[in-house]
Parts: structure tokens; C-alpha cells; sequence
């Protein structure tokens, strides 16, 4: 009778990094590797290139498939059509979900990495109106000031603030807006 | 003994006449490519000269049994110091140590040469069998040898299946009787079986430096490394790395002799196997994981794995006998689609292809259970056979030894001087290393005797200022446990007398 593993399903797909690494020459440095879900989940290019690749070689229990799971790995990442340089995926190698990209399918990759159209970068006012109860109390107590400045988090990728003698694409108001279904609205606004 | 080994004069002239019949002449190398001279060299340098395997394997071994650690350069410099690969037990050793470098993170460490001087001292131990299960298997020995090394392996595998002749397999005896046997029989049961091959396997009576140097002399190969070259060839096309044109060539040759053999030949699968208990075990793990096959490192299978291998090699080599590889390589593969859109390229393009292949193709895709895919095949099929001049009488062979042979030739003395210069390099390296290790051997002890000196001088600091610190000291002391005596039982305590109420009248019953 086989061993019979017990534990929590996942829709990973694929080999373990370390898996794949230990397989390659110098350890796959310069190789291309894809995860599957990814590939899955969005249309636009995504994929590593190894630059660094250190594994563990823990032994673990071979028979749970337990083992080559640790390791340090530094790749090159493009994230839907977005270079985004060597980043540390140290964390999630031990997913079982990456897959080799063989030498004749890279030119492919690239090909579509170098065509695909990545959203303009939207310019967001660096200024935003008080709201109302806020106006009133600073107008009371004598501020200068009447607009608030915007501080956009760090991971923000598809937008930034406009800069001085650009005009910004997106101005944030104080109300409701446009709602994008308007006959939900009627009699509200 | 040496009287009866006189006898195989016919066994010589019976082995002649075979070669005849034989696929002539796979010497595409001359001698001078294993650079013998120069690895040689590597034995003159002091650092490894000064090893004694014996007691250097000991000390590693004891080394990594207490630490749990294994050093790249130490395991470089027993593969390089090992001069006679058929020493007793050399070999076990060396694969035991390339394992545990393997097996531990100090495997990024691991230096150029070893590999080569791995496959090298087990090439010449005639170890063919160890060679392609360690190669098989990178995740537990992790070589990756570079093109001249695999040209040579190659090379040597396939001139050595020349000599070849089968003899049927032995059962266990010792070597004097097994040699006995060989000189009585091997005439009568050649002549009788109408063989070709000559089979033994690796037990201790075969392997015998006697009767290797008896086969040697006569030229008799060994069967055991009759399928080593296209494992080499398979190794090539999992690392997607066929190299020059010299490696291409050997990889096509060693592909397609191995193919077109008629003879069930071994094909071991290597992959490690996980002991099973008698009963079900139930294992918890995080996450189950999906069945999933990658059609690459996953396979097994001889036929898909020299099919792939063909098929990828054979568009880098071209002409004749690349296209008509590639064909035999996308059948043997099984992708009937590609096998189908070659075939049409064939046709469309009118290049010809060799009519060995095409019988082979022919009786692949009658394997095929798809009816509907199988007649689209076949007709593929006729209609090549169909136009005129697409399908020559060529001998596949030859053309690829022609190949083989002007790549070797053009890629000889270069490949030559890279190895020396490789070989010198590796020298370098070694030299660097080791002044690494050593170096940093000499801080890890001078920070040891550092601490050790520190600890000693706060200890004799704690003697010459106790009475400054006497109070600090005392504090530090932890406070006396209190000492709660247990009741004495020489003083039990007295029961109160019963308190006996006079009015008390018991009631009539």
C-alpha cells in the first residue's frame, strides 16, 4: 500500500522552482521561467529570468514530496507587460507552479513582452478641495490653506502626482461625482 | 593462465570478418582529444599530489558526520587526485562524496573540473554503468559536463560498440572460472548462437582487471555501455545545449545508432524510488499537489526521450540527414501533428529524405490508435513517397559519420586548445579556491581563539575586582530557597475528646 497524502487542495499547477533549477546547468541562471497561474490569470506577458539561484537542497520526506523547497532566488520579473527588474521571489519558490520556458518558445516571450501596450500612466492632481465641515473650520480659524495635498501610496504603479507645468488627467472633487449608472440616482442628485 | 589465452586466434579472425559487416570506422576523434598529457598535469601540482585518498576520504567522511558539512574544493581535490579509477572501492567513495556535495547548499560551490574529472576517472574505469545513472540523476549528483567533455564520452561510447559481440549472460562465478569459461566457450558459442553482442553484466567476476584486460586486448567490447551515448545525447537536449556542429553530429549519431538498433537494449529509469510500507500511511502535508507532467525532465521513456531529442537536433544539422532524423524524431516522440507538418514541409519544400527512415516512420504510425490521425499520417506518407526524387536509397549512416567526421576534423584542434586552456583554467581555480578556504579556516579560528581569550580575561576580571563588586555580585546570586520543614509526625495532632451530651435519652424502639 502507497503512502497516502493528507492535506488542503491548491490549483497550482506545476514544478517547484528549486525543482526545475536543480535540473539546469549553473542552476538555470539565464533561463526563463513562467508561473502558471499567472499565465492563466492575465493575457498580458509575464515572466522571470533566473539571475541568482542558490537552493537549499533540503532533503525534508521525498516520499510527501516534501523536499527542495528552500532556497535563495533572484530573478528578473515582467509583470503584465511591465519590466520591473530583479526582484527576490525567495519566499514563494517553494510554490509548485512554475514551469520552464524551453530556448525556442523565449523569442516569443519577448516578442510579446516588446509589443504588448501598457496603460498610460494616469496623472492625478497633487491637490485635492477641503471637505465642506473642514473648509468651514479652517476659513474659521483663519488657515491660508484650501486645498488638501494628495500622498499617493508607494506601490502605486499605474498612476502618479503631476508635476509642476503638467496637466493632470484625473482631478479628484469633493461630491458624489458621476455615477455609473445615473437612473439608479434619480431624484438624489 | 596466460598459456590458455593463446587460444582465440579464430576467435580473432571470426571478430575481423564481423567487423566487415559492422557500421565501418566511428573513429571521428584522434587520441590526442582526450589531452591526455595535460590533464596528467593536474597529478604534478603539490596540492593535489599531496592527498592520500585513503585518509582523505576518512577525514571527510569524519568531517561530515560531525558538522553535517561537505566542502566543494575538498571533493575537487580527491576526484582530481585519483589516478587508478579500478583501485578497490574508489569509485563507491567518489560517489558518495558527490552526493553529499549535491545534497548540500555548498553544491553552488562546486568547482569546473569536477565534473569533467568525475565522468573522466569513471570513463576510464570502464564504470559506463555508474557514469549514465549519476549523469541520469542531477537532483542527487548534479553533473553537467561541457561539450568536448560530452564529445569525448560520446565518442568513446560509440567507438567502443564497434567491438561489440554478444555472448549470453553468465551466471555468478568467480573470476578464475568465469575466465576459464570465456576462453572454452566463447569461440563454440559464438559460431553456434550466430551472435553479435557479447553481454556481461557488472558483477566482480567480469570486472576483474584480468578479464577486462583480456577483453581489451582481444577488442571485445563490453555491453555495458552499449546505450551510455545517447544517454549523453539525452542529457544534451534536456539542457537544451547542443553546442557546436562536433556535438550536434555525435548527438545525431548517437541518437540514431541507438534508435535504429533492432535489439531490446536496456533503458534503466534512474528515477529515485520512495520505499513503500506494507500498509496505508496517512501523511499530512500543507498543500496537495496536481498531478502534472512537464513532457521534459518527466520523461522516462527511451523512445520519447531520443524521439525529442532528434527532433530538436536535427533542424541545427540540416541536409539530408537532419530532415530525415527530424522526421524519425517526431515519430519516435509521438507528435503527430509536428511529424505531420514535417512531412508536408518535405513534400512542399522537395527535399529529399532517406528511405531507411521512411520504412521506420511507416511502421511508427501504424501504431497509431487514432484512425482518423493515422490515415491523415499515411497519406503524408504516400505522398511523399509519391513525388518523384523526395525519397533516395542513401545509407542514413554514412551520411551521418560524413558528417560527424568533417565536424570533427574542423573542430579537433580548436576544441583541442579550449580544453588546455580549460584545463590550465581550472588549475587557477583550484589554486583560488583553495587560498580561500584556507583563508577563511585561519579567521574562523582566529575569531575562536579571540572569543576564548575574552572569556579568559573577563573571568580573571571577575577574581581581581570581586570585593569592588561584592555587592553587585551578591545580587546576582540567586536567593536562597526557603526551607519549609515538614510536620514532624512524632507530634500528631490530638484528637478532641468526644463531647458526650448527658441529657441525651436514645429514643425506645
Amino acid at each position: 500500500m502507497p503512502y497516502k497524502l493528507v492535506g488542503r487542495t491548491s490549483l497550482h499547477k506545476g514544478k517547484r522552482l528549486w525543482e526545475i533549477v536543480g535540473q539546469l546547468k549553473n542552476f538555470g541562471v539565464g533561463r526563463m521561467v513562467v508561473r502558471n497561474t499567472f499565465e492563466q490569470q492575465y493575457k498580458e506577458p509575464t515572466f522571470y529570468r533566473i539571475v541568482v539561484a542558490r537552493p537549499m537542497m533540503d532533503v525534508g520526506e521525498p516520499h510527501a514530496n516534501e523536499d527542495n523547497r528552500k532556497g535563495r532566488a533572484l530573478l528578473e520579473r515582467v509583470f503584465r507587460g511591465r519590466h520591473e527588474g530583479v526582484v527576490d521571489i525567495s519566499k514563494v519558490s517553494y510554490k509548485a507552479d512554475f514551469r520552464l520556458i524551453h530556448k525556442h518558445e523565449e523569442a516569443a516571450y519577448i516578442e510579446a513582452y516588446k509589443n504588448c501596450k501598457t496603460p498610460d500612466i494616469t496623472l492625478i492632481s497633487p491637490v485635492v478641495e477641503m471637505p465642506p465641515l473642514l473648509k468651514m473650520v479652517a476659513e474659521r480659524d483663519g488657515h491660508a490653506a484650501k486645498d488638501l495635498k494628495i500622498k499617493l501610496h508607494k506601490t502605486a504603479k499605474t498612476c502618479r502626482l503631476a508635476q509642476e507645468g503638467e496637466v493632470p488627467t484625473k482631478v479628484y472633487n469633493m461630491g458624489l461625482g458621476t455615477p455609473v449608472s445615473p437612473a439608479l440616482y434619480e431624484g438624489v442628485i | 593462465m596466460a598459456r590458455r589465452v593463446c587460444r582465440p586466434a579464430t576467435l580473432q579472425r571470426l571478430l575481423s570478418l564481423r567487423h566487415t559487416q559492422l557500421p565501418k570506422s566511428r573513429n571521428f576523434l584522434s587520441a590526442s582529444y582526450r589531452c591526455d598529457d595535460v590533464w596528467n598535469k593536474r597529478l604534478d601540482n603539490p596540492l593535489v599530489s599531496s592527498v592520500n585518498l585513503g585518509d582523505f576520504y576518512y577525514d571527510l567522511d569524519r568531517k561530515f558526520k560531525r558538522e553535517g558539512k561537505v566542502s566543494a574544493i575538498d571533493v575537487d581535490l580527491f576526484v582530481n587526485r585519483i589516478d587508478n579509477p579500478r583501485a578497490d572501492g574508489v569509485v563507491e567513495e567518489l560517489e558518495e562524496l558527490i552526493h553529499r556535495l549535491r545534497r548540500s547548499p555548498e553544491t553552488v560551490d562546486t568547482l569546473e573540473s569536477t565534473h569533467c574529472a568525475v565522468l573522466r576517472v569513471l570513463l576510464d574505469g570502464g564504470y559506463t554503468d555508474t557514469l549514465t545513472r549519476l549523469l541520469a540523476q542531477p537532483m542527487s549528483y548534479g553533473l553537467f559536463p561541457d561539450h568536448p567533455t560530452c564529445n569525448l564520452l560520446m565518442h568513446t561510447f560509440l567507438e567502443r560498440k564497434e567491438y561489440t559481440v554478444i555472448f549470453p549472460k553468465n551466471t555468478t562465478v568467480n573470476k578464475v572460472v568465469y575466465f576459464d569459461l570465456l576462453n572454452d566457450h566463447l569461440e563454440a558459442c559464438f559460431e553456434k548462437t550466430q551472435a553479435q553482442i557479447f553481454q556481461q553484466d557488472g558483477a566482480s567476476c567480469h570486472t576483474a582487471l584480468d578479464v577486462i584486460q583480456w577483453l581489451d586486448d582481444y577488442k571485445i567490447g563490453r555491453i555495458d555501455d552499449w546505450p551510455a551515448a545517447a544517454r549523453v545525447a539525452v542529457y544534451l537536449m534536456l539542457q537544451e545545449d547542443f553546442g557546436p556542429p562536433l556535438t550536434q553530429a555525435l548527438v545525431l549519431a548517437s541518437c540514431y545508432c541507438y534508435t535504429t538498433t533492432q535489439d531490446n537494449q536496456p533503458w534503466e529509469d534512474y528515477m529515485p524510488k520512495v520505499e513503500e510500507p506494507q500498509e496505508e500511511v496517512k501523511i499530512r502535508v500543507k498543500f496537495l499537489r496536481n498531478p502534472y507532467f512537464d513532457d521534459h525532465f518527466d520523461l522516462t521513456e527511451p523512445h520519447p526521450l531520443l524521439g525529442k531529442t532528434l527532433a530538436w537536433v536535427s533542424p541545427l544539422v540540416g541536409g539530408l540527414a537532419g530532415r530525415s532524423c527530424g522526421l524519425l524524431g517526431w515519430a519516435l516522440y509521438g507528435k503527430w501533428e509536428e511529424l505531420a507538418a514535417a512531412l508536408d514541409r518535405v513534400a512542399t519544400e522537395k527535399e529529399p529524405i532517406a528511405a531507411s527512415v521512411v520504412v521506420q516512420i511507416k511502421s511508427l504510425v501504424e501504431g497509431v490508435e487514432d484512425v482518423e490521425a493515422r490515415e491523415r499520417l499515411l497519406s503524408g506518407v504516400g505522398r511523399v513517397e509519391a513525388a518523384e526524387g523526395l525519397v533516395v536509397e542513401q545509407d542514413l549512416w554514412l551520411a551521418i559519420t560524413q558528417l560527424a567526421q568533417d565536424a570533427a576534423r574542423a573542430a579537433e584542434p580548436l576544441d583541442i586548445k579550449a580544453q588546455e586552456e580549460n584545463y590550465r583554467r581550472w588549475e587557477e581555480q583550484r589554486e583560488e579556491e583553495y587560498q580561500r578556504q584556507v583563508q577563511a579556516y585561519k579567521k574562523q579560528q582566529l575569531l575562536a581563539e579571540i572569543e576564548e581569550k575574552k572569556q579568559e580575561l573577563t573571568a580573571r576580571e571577575e577574581v581581581i575586582y570581586f570585593f569592588d563588586n561584592k555587592e553587585k555580585l551578591s545580587m546576582m546570586l540567586p536567593e536562597k530557597k526557603k526551607f519549609y520543614p515538614k510536620r514532624s509526625p512524632a507530634y500528631p495532632k490530638k484528637k478532641r475528646p468526644r463531647e458526650v451530651d448527658e441529657a441525651y435519652i436514645p429514643p425506645d424502639v
